[in-house]
């Protein structure tokens, strides 16, 4: 049929007449994101689609990376340069499109059919025209219009959602590279503990006080630091990375400097206080689905609809007959000719689906199954929230104890076993090794705080995020490879 | 010694003592009644003393054949001068015998109650100092560690009171006195153990003369090594030799106060860091003082856990006269340089003091002239310090590498370093030509030809010509010595 390849120009002619109209722009839509993020945050999220705005970001961007960088500033550059978070941000231009388009009519199609006579020297075809016309969408459009405004919703909290995990990712892999990087600063320094171990063994050797296994013991002590720093060197560069690509950094941009300790541990903690209730209340997830559930509802009422009233179509058809009609011969005597006549038939056709067989039941029955879809994933991302809400408010808490235990406890018994022990070794009651073992001690002390530090400041991005509404980064699991203290003391004996 | 301390508790209207016994039970009737032990009998006249048994002895009518025991006789060496039956009024300090010297230490006083010497000793805890700076918790007698020495003299009838003010059960040994089985003070061989709180009387006549000690009897590896240890000298009755001018006591002992701790470690078996002369260090031992020409004797006692002690005299030989079996006749008298006292021994020794001078007398195992020596560190001696305080400098600023050069340069190291509290590690002293690098067993037996008393005279002062010094470049030149 003509009709069917004529469709689509047709269509794209409707679109093109309606390009430029002021609801296609997501613009108020990302503005409620925007506002919704920053509510949630505190971080605002923007979406260049000047050029102008371009190069403000960029500006902004190389100011912030020429200072040691922040968590805050992290998240700002996140936020202006992560290209994955932007093509997020399309989506809702899409939906917004789809919004637009589920208020226009079907273009009506102009069906032309031409019949040539059998007697193609008569020379006049025939032709049917008929305009095509799905009177009965009128009767959609609202409909159409508020699964399309539903999905702009979804849109809008799947944006959201996108952004606050960026934030989210930004501080996790911010605190996970600080913390790398002061583990590595310790660990140079029970490498340098090592090596004075070395220099005493090899001393004490060369003067011929010890035996070859003393020296090697040693040695061997200060390979195992050495391979222990090169994987947390290792650590540092791909928490690196991780930031890189979280920030949207390429080239020169990649040469920043971050501030250089993990912060300390806030005095005040985040308000706990029902944070199942809070967490639930905000979750992005839950607003998502049942977003996606009013989505499917106003398709399930369509489908009800539809189900109820058969589909019509109403157009109207004309026929242009051709007739050959012999004419009576001309009265001069000539021959006679022949005259085409013509003539329209115009008058209304219809077709009718009759709902004999498809009364819509198994739309229905559909439509029935995934609104249970999403109520059991409803309840079960209520659950799973529920519980990351529980761990995160216990890994808070037990990492604020642990950071606390460290600070007020081990770091400062660790501080007096090196003192004791310098004076136990004044009074020669202990030698060299033991006393740089207990210098060893305190710095594995140090990396253990920096451990349980970074566990705290995970758990407290844990809760952030399940207050502004998201999942923790990382599944809201808070286990930190916490840098346990090496232990034993093999080879670290007082000889 | 503390006077509050010396309460004589019931010691007035206490009848004759039952061991100053008359008659004589001969030998086989004595051994008899040692034979047949079995532990079942042990046990069976163990609780029949629980209670009343010594005073049942007591009030028994003076010795007799009847009274179930007689002064043994058996053994010809026993030191005796008198014969065991006899009695006699209890000996006079000055008129009977010259009391003992005891350097930082004391006698036990006594008081004589119807012919019998009375004393009191307490068992109690308390803080002993050891030298200036270095004390700890021990556990002595009448607040001494080691107690007060007993005196007294061959045939006197002695009470002993043991009050047990300590918070564990104990008893008393009378360690090489020969004596009636069950006075011997073993805790629940010999006697019921002596509760807290509890006094016990021990009674017994001396039928011998000599150096001999006493102890607890009870876990004995705690509670003697915590200091409940003591000397017991018995003079002869009728000395066969003049009396010596000074007669010096002294108990070697020993224990393990780690520095910055406050209390011997009575597990310790091997490497005691605390070696003491009557319960102190060196410096903080009194130097034996003795005119020139004195006739010295020198007793010496050792409990120590786990050591002997071969103690050397400088300047000196003498003979060694005695032992707690008793006297050694004089042609088996070995003369020595040293006496090796071992654990549970005492030895006399006997000179005269013909050769004035400060003398040390030490132990001469050498560990045992350190204070507090740590053990188990890396032998540093010969190590180049320079390499060490490099690298380990910059990790612990402060370090120094010490024990290079050995430990002498230790002891006034110490006095500048920050060290442990209450420890005096290998401290020494200042002496007349520098610092004297020891500690624990060691002191200085000084003999000087003009004294006015045996206070401590000062660093001697040698003759002309008498004291090493450097060699000069002439003297080496004269006597060919090439350097």
């Amino acid at each position: 049929m003509l009709g069917r390849w004529t469709k689509p120009a047709l269509v794209a002619a409707a679109a093109l007449t309606l390009a430029g109209c002021a609801s296609i722009s997501p613009q108020e839509a990302f503005l409620a994101v925007a506002d919704d993020v920053e509510a949630r945050t505190g971080a605002r999220i923007q979406w260049d689609s000047g050029s102008q705005e371009d190069l403000e970001a960029r500006e902004t961007v190389k100011a912030l990376l020429s200072r040691p960088l922040t968590p805050a500033s992290a998240v700002r550059i996140a936020l202006l340069n992560n290209r994955e978070l932007r093509a997020v941000y399309t989506s809702l231009g899409l939906a917004q499109a789809d919004l637009v388009q589920a208020g226009l009519l079907s273009n009506p199609v102009l069906d032309g059919v031409v019949n040539w006579p059998e007697a193609v020297s008569t020379g006049t075809p025939e032709l049917a025209l008929g305009i095509g016309f799905r009177f009965i969408e009128i009767l959609w459009i609202p409909l159409k219009q508020r699964i399309a405004e539903s999905q702009l919703e979804e849109a809008k909290i799947q944006v959201a959602g996108a952004a606050i995990d960026v934030i989210g990712r930004t501080h996790l892999a911010f605190v996970d590279h600080v913390a790398a990087e002061e583990e590595v600063i310790l660990l140079k320094q029970v490498v340098k503990s090592a090596r004075a171990s070395v220099a005493a063994a090899k001393a004490i050797r060369e003067a011929g006080n010890a035996t070859a296994l003393d020296f090697e013991q040693q040695q061997a002590l200060l390979t195992s630091s050495k391979l222990l720093l090169a994987a947390a060197q290792a650590r540092v560069a791909e928490t690196r990375e991780a930031l890189n690509v979280l920030m949207g950094l390429t080239g020169g941009d990649t040469s920043w400097r971050a501030t250089k300790r993990l912060k300390r541990l806030p005095a005040r903690e985040i308000p706990l206080a029902g944070i199942e209730q809070r967490a639930v209340k905000a979750s992005l997830e839950l607003a998502g689905l049942r977003q996606q559930l009013n989505t499917l509802v106003a398709r399930y009422g369509l489908t009800v609809k539809q189900a109820i009233l058969p589909d019509l179509d109403v157009g109207v058809e004309a026929e242009r007959a051709v007739e050959v009609v012999e004419l009576d011969p001309p009265e001069d005597g000539g021959e006679p000719g022949t005259e085409t006549e013509i003539t329209w038939r115009v008058g209304p056709t219809f077709g009718v689906a009759l709902p004999l067989f498809d009364q819509g039941q198994a739309k229905k029955a559909r439509a029935i199954m995934m609104i249970r879809d999403i109520q059991s994933r409803y309840w079960a991302a209520a659950v799973r929230i529920r519980s990351a809400a529980r761990l995160a408010r216990a890994s808070l808490l037990t990492a604020r104890k642990t950071v606390q235990y460290y600070r007020k406890a081990l770091l400062p018994q660790t501080e007096r076993v090196l003192r004791e022990t310098q004076r136990q070794y004044n009074a020669m009651q202990e030698g060299v090794f033991r006393l740089i073992r207990a210098k060893r001690d305190r710095i594995e002390a140090g990396r253990g705080f920096i451990g349980a530090l970074q566990t705290y400041w995970r758990a407290r991005i844990a809760i952030r995020q399940l207050l502004s509404g998201r999942m923790p980064p990382g599944g809201g699991g808070m286990a930190v490879a916490a840098a346990a203290p090496a232990g034993g003391g093999g080879g670290q004996g007082g000889h | 010694m503390d006077k509050s301390r010396r309460k004589f508790l019931a010691a007035s209207g206490v009848a004759v003592a039952g061991a100053a016994l008359g008659g004589r039970i001969n030998l086989a009737q004595a051994q008899t009644g040692h034979s047949g032990h079995n532990m079942g009998g042990m046990r069976g006249s163990h609780d029949g003393q629980m209670s009343g048994g010594m005073q049942q002895k007591t009030s028994r009518p003076k010795a007799s054949p009847a009274s179930g025991y007689a002064h043994p006789r058996g053994n010809d060496w026993y030191a005796r001068t008198v014969d065991p039956d006899d009695t006699f009024p209890p000996g006079q300090p000055g008129k009977d015998y010259t009391p003992v010297v005891v350097p930082n230490g004391a006698t036990l006083p006594f008081k004589i109650v119807d012919g019998v010497k009375v004393f009191h000793m307490v068992a109690e805890e308390f803080v002993h100092q050891f030298a200036p700076g270095f004390k700890a918790i021990c556990w002595g007698y009448n607040g001494r560690f080691p107690g007060p020495v007993i005196e007294a003299v061959e045939g006197d009838v002695i009470r002993i009171y043991v009050t047990n003010k300590l918070s564990v059960p104990t008893s008393v040994h009378w360690h090489g006195l020969i004596l009636p089985a069950n006075m011997d003070g073993v805790a629940n061989l010999s006697q019921p153990v002596i509760k807290p709180g509890e006094t016990f009387r021990y009674e017994f006549k001396c039928i011998q003369h000599g150096t001999f000690m006493y102890h607890s009897h009870k876990d004995t590896m705690t509670q003697e090594g915590m200091g409940l240890v003591g000397m017991f000298i018995i003079h002869p009755r009728k000395p066969k030799r003049p009396r010596p001018d000074r007669d010096f006591v002294m108990l070697l002992h020993e224990m393990d106060i780690k520095p910055g701790t406050y209390r011997p470690d009575t597990t310790v078996a091997v490497g005691f860091n605390t070696l003491t002369m009557n319960g102190m260090v060196f410096p903080g031992i009194e130097p034996m003082v003795a005119k020139l020409n004195d006739k010295v004797r020198m007793r010496i006692g050792n409990l120590s856990a786990m050591d002997h002690h071969p103690i050397h005299l400088h300047g000196y030989a003498f003979r060694i006269t005695e032992t707690d079996g008793g006297e050694i006749p004089e042609a088996a008298q070995w003369p020595e340089v040293s006496v090796l006292v071992s654990v549970g021994q005492t030895r006399n020794i006997e000179f005269v003091a013909d050769n004035p001078g400060d003398w040390a007398m030490h132990c001469h195992m050498t560990h045992h002239i350190m204070n507090q020596m740590g053990h188990g560190l890396p032998n540093m001696v010969g190590v180049d310090a320079r390499v060490v305080n490099t690298s380990v400098g910059d990790l612990i600023p402060g370090y120094m590498t010490m024990g290079t050069k050995g430990m002498g340069e230790m002891g006034k190291h110490a006095a500048m370093m920050d060290i442990p509290e209450n420890s005096i590690p290998m401290v020494g002293a200042d002496g007349p030509y520098g610092y004297l690098g020891v500690g624990g067993m060691f002191t200085v037996f000084k003999v000087r030809a003009d004294l006015e008393s045996y206070d401590d005279p000062g660093w001697y002062n040698p003759p002309e010509g008498t004291l090493a010094r450097t060699a000069t470049a002439a003297e080496l030149r004269k006597d060919g010595i090439k350097v």
